[in-house]
C-alpha cells in the first residue's frame, strides 16, 4: 500500500508519544539502576565511583538472604498452588453441571479486586480466628488468595477459546475422560497455565502490603527493602530495586513470549 | 441391516429436533443425509456418534441396542466439519491418537498409521503440525485418524464445506474412492445436493426432522415423491394443477399428460414436476405455448428461460445440449416446447 506524507508524521508522532511515555515511566527505575553501581553527588554522576561492591554486600546481607528465599519460597509455592487451583477451578467452571458458577467466579476474583489492604486485613483476622501463627504458610496462602484470580482468567480464556469438537474427536476416538484431560486438554492449556504461573510468580515477587499483614516474624524481599528504606536511602537498596525489576522484567518477558502464535498454514 | 435408527427422537429445549426418525443403514454403503440447515441431518450423525443422547426411540447396530453407549465405546468414527485436529500433534501422532488411547499394538499401529497415511498421501506430512497444512490437507488427516481405528462406520459431517469449489470437487472423488476402497460404511452429511448425488449409494433427504425420502440419487432425481424433494433436488419445473382421470393433470397451461400417478386418486391438488432437460422445443402430447425471456450459454448446455403464455406467472427453465451449428431462439420470441410423459412426475401439491 503506498504511504501518504500523513501516514509518515502519524508514524513519526506515534513512535515519539511512545518513546516519551517509555522515558517517564521507565526513568525512575533507571535513576536506581545507575545509583546501584555509581555515586552521584551535587547532581554530578562520579564515573570513577563506578562498582558492584553493594550488590556483593548485598550477598553477604543475611538478613537479605533471607527474605530473598522466603519471597523465592511463597512466590514458587503460591503460583504452583494457584495454577492447580486455576485449572481444576477453569474446569469446573466451564463444566455444564457446575453448581453456582457465578458465585465461585465472584469469589475467585474478589481478592484481586479488592484493595490489598482489606484483603491483607481480612486473611489477618481469619488467620487470627483460626488460631493460625503468622508464617511463610500465612503468606503463601495470601498471594495463592491473590494470584489466584489471574492464573484461573488466563486458564479460562484459553479453555474457553478450545473448539468442542476437539474433546468429542478425543472421546470418539476412544479415549476415557482422563486420557482425554491428560492428552487434548492439559497441553491446549499447557502455555496459560505456564503464563499464568508466571505472572503469579512476578506479581508474588512484588506484593507487599498483603505480606505485611501475614508476614509475622518473616520477611520477604520488598518488606525488607521497605525496612532498609525507613533507616536511610543506601546504595544496597538500589542495587536490591534492580535485581528486583531485572528479575520481574525476565519473568514478565517470558510469560510475553509464551503468549505469542506459532505456524503458517500452507495454500492448497 | 448394519445401523439401524428406530423411531429415535430428539428435543433440544423446546424444540422437537426430530420428533420420530426412523433408518437402516447397509453395511459398506456409502449414505448421505441431505438437507436444508435446521433439517435434523447432523442431530441423526451426533445421535449415531453418541455425541448427543436419545430422548426416545433406539439405535441398534448389529441387532445390539447401542443407544446409550458412550462416543467412546462404539465402533464408529467421526471427521467433523472443522477437522478437529489436536494443534500440538504433529499429523502422525493425530492420526495415531485412537491406537494410543485404546492402547493396541505400538508396533502395529505404527504400520497401520503410515499404510492410512500413505492412502491418504500424506506420508512426507507426517512430523508437520495442523497449523502447518492446507484446508485440503487438513482434511485428509482428519479422515486418516478416523480410518485408522477401522471403525465400522465412518461418520462425516459436512467435511467439505470449509474448501473451495476445485479442491471440494477433488475430495468428493477422493472419498469415494477411499469409501471403496477400505469397503468402510460412510454416513455423510452434507446440504449440497450435487455432493450427494455425485458420491452417494443412496440419499435420506430430510426436512424439519423428518425423512422425506429415502434412494439412490438416481431414484431422487427423477422420480421425487414429495413437494420437498421435488423442489430441493436440482431445479425441477414444478407446475401446480389437479389430477384428472386418464392420467393428465389439469394446469393453468392446459391438459398435459403423465405416465404415472401412483397412489394419487383423481381430484388431488398436486404438482407436475418436469426436469429442465426433459423440456425440449417442438410439439407433442404436452404442448405448451411460452416467450423467450432470456438465453443462458452454459458451455455444454444452454439455458432458456421461458414465461408461459397461458399462465405468464409461471417460468419455465428448459436445459438445450449446446450445438454450434444448430438455431437457436431469440430472446422475446414465442416458442412451444414439450416433454415426453414418463419424464414428468406428479407430486402432492
Amino acid at each position: 500500500m503506498l504511504r501518504t506524507r500523513g501516514d509518515r508524521i502519524a508514524e513519526y508522532a506515534t513512535c515519539a508519544v511512545t518513546v516519551l511515555v517509555l522515558l517517564v515511566l521507565y526513568a525512575p527505575i533507571l535513576v536506581s539502576a545507575v545509583f546501584s553501581v555509581v555515586e552521584i553527588r551535587r547532581g554530578e554522576i562520579l564515573w570513577e565511583t563506578f562498582t558492584f561492591r553493594h550488590y556483593v554486600t548485598l550477598w553477604s546481607n543475611a538478613s537479605v538472604i533471607d527474605a530473598l528465599a522466603n519471597t523465592a519460597i511463597v512466590a514458587i509455592c503460591s503460583a504452583g498452588i494457584a495454577s492447580i487451583l486455576a485449572v481444576l477451578l477453569a474446569l469446573y467452571t466451564e463444566w455444564h453441571g457446575a453448581i453456582a458458577r457465578t458465585a465461585l467466579t465472584l469469589l475467585i476474583y474478589l481478592p484481586f479486586l479488592l484493595p490489598p489492604i482489606v484483603t491483607g486485613l481480612a486473611l489477618l483476622v481469619a488467620s487470627a480466628n483460626a488460631d493460625m501463627d503468622r508464617s511463610v504458610l500465612t503468606i503463601i496462602i495470601g498471594h495463592t488468595i491473590f494470584v489466584l484470580a489471574v492464573a484461573y482468567r488466563l486458564v479460562l480464556t484459553r479453555l474457553q477459546a478450545l473448539p468442542p469438537t476437539l474433546i468429542e474427536a478425543s472421546f470418539d476416538l476412544g479415549a476415557s475422560r482422563w486420557q482425554t484431560l491428560r492428552y487434548v486438554l492439559l497441553p491446549h492449556l499447557a502455555s496459560s497455565i505456564l503464563t499464568g504461573a508466571l505472572l503469579a510468580l512476578t506479581l508474588s515477587f512484588d506484593e507487599t502490603l498483603i505480606s505485611s499483614f501475614v508476614a509475622g516474624n518473616e520477611m520477604t524481599l520488598p518488606l525488607r527493602l521497605w525496612a532498609m528504606m525507613r533507616v536511610g536511602f543506601t546504595p544496597e537498596i538500589n542495587a536490591l530495586v534492580t535485581l528486583v525489576l531485572l528479575v520481574s522484567m525476565a519473568l514478565a518477558l517470558a510469560a510475553a513470549s509464551l503468549l505469542r502464535p506459532k505456524g503458517e498454514p500452507e495454500e492448497d | 441391516m448394519s445401523l439401524e435408527l428406530r423411531k429415535v427422537r430428539k428435543v433440544y429445549g423446546s424444540i422437537e429436533v426430530l420428533p420420530s426418525f426412523s433408518l437402516e443403514i447397509a453395511d459398506g454403503e456409502f449414505l448421505t443425509l441431505l438437507g436444508p440447515s435446521g433439517s435434523g441431518k447432523t442431530t441423526v450423525l451426533r445421535l449415531i456418534g453418541g455425541f448427543a443422547a436419545a430422548d426416545g426411540g433406539t439405535i441398534l447396530f448389529e441387532g445390539a441396542d447401542i443407544t446409550r453407549l458412550p462416543a467412546n465405546k462404539r465402533p464408529f468414527n467421526t471427521v467433523f466439519q472443522d477437522y478437529a485436529l489436536f494443534p500440538h500433534m504433529t499429523v502422525a501422532q493425530n492420526a495415531g491418537y485412537g491406537p494410543l488411547v485404546q492402547r493396541r499394538d505400538p508396533v502395529k499401529s505404527k504400520k497401520l498409521v503410515d499404510e492410512t497415511l500413505e492412502i491418504v498421501g500424506l506420508t512426507e506430512f507426517r512430523d508437520r503440525y495442523p497449523a502447518q497444512l492446507s484446508g485440503g490437507q487438513r482434511q485428509r488427516v482428519a479422515l486418516a485418524r478416523a480410518m485408522v481405528c477401522e471403525p465400522r462406520v465412518i461418520l462425516l459431517d459436512e467435511p467439505l464445506a470449509a474448501l473451495d469449489a476445485g479442491l471440494r470437487r477433488q475430495m468428493q472423488l477422493f472419498l469415494k474412492q477411499t469409501q471403496r476402497r477400505i469397503r468402510t460404511t460412510f454416513v455423510f452429511v452434507t446440504h449440497d445436493q450435487d455432493e450427494a448425488i455425485t458420491m452417494s449409494d443412496r440419499i435420506v433427504v430430510m426436512d424439519q426432522g423428518r425423512l422425506e425420502q429415502l434412494g439412490t440419487p438416481k431414484e431422487l432425481y427423477y422420480q421425487p415423491r414429495t413437494r420437498f424433494v421435488a423442489g430441493f433436488f436440482g431445479d425441477n419445473n414444478l407446475i401446480g394443477g389437479t389430477l384428472s382421470v386418464a392420467a393428465r393433470v389439469e394446469t393453468p397451461l392446459g391438459s398435459l399428460p403423465v405416465a404415472a400417478a401412483d397412489g394419487l386418486s383423481p381430484g388431488t391438488s398436486v404438482l407436475l414436476a418436469v426436469r429442465p432437460e426433459a423440456l425440449r422445443l417442438g410439439n407433442g402430447e404436452a404442448a405448451i405455448a411460452a416467450d423467450v425471456e432470456e438465453i443462458v450459454f452454459g458451455g455444454a448446455s444452454t439455458r432458456l428461460l421461458l414465461r408461459a403464455s397461458a399462465a405468464p406467472h409461471l417460468r419455465l427453465d428448459v436445459r438445450l445440449a449446446s450445438d454450434f451449428r444448430a438455431q437457436m431462439p431469440e430472446v422475446g420470441q414465442r416458442v412451444t416446447v414439450t416433454y415426453d410423459p414418463a419424464d414428468a412426475v406428479v407430486v402432492p401439491a
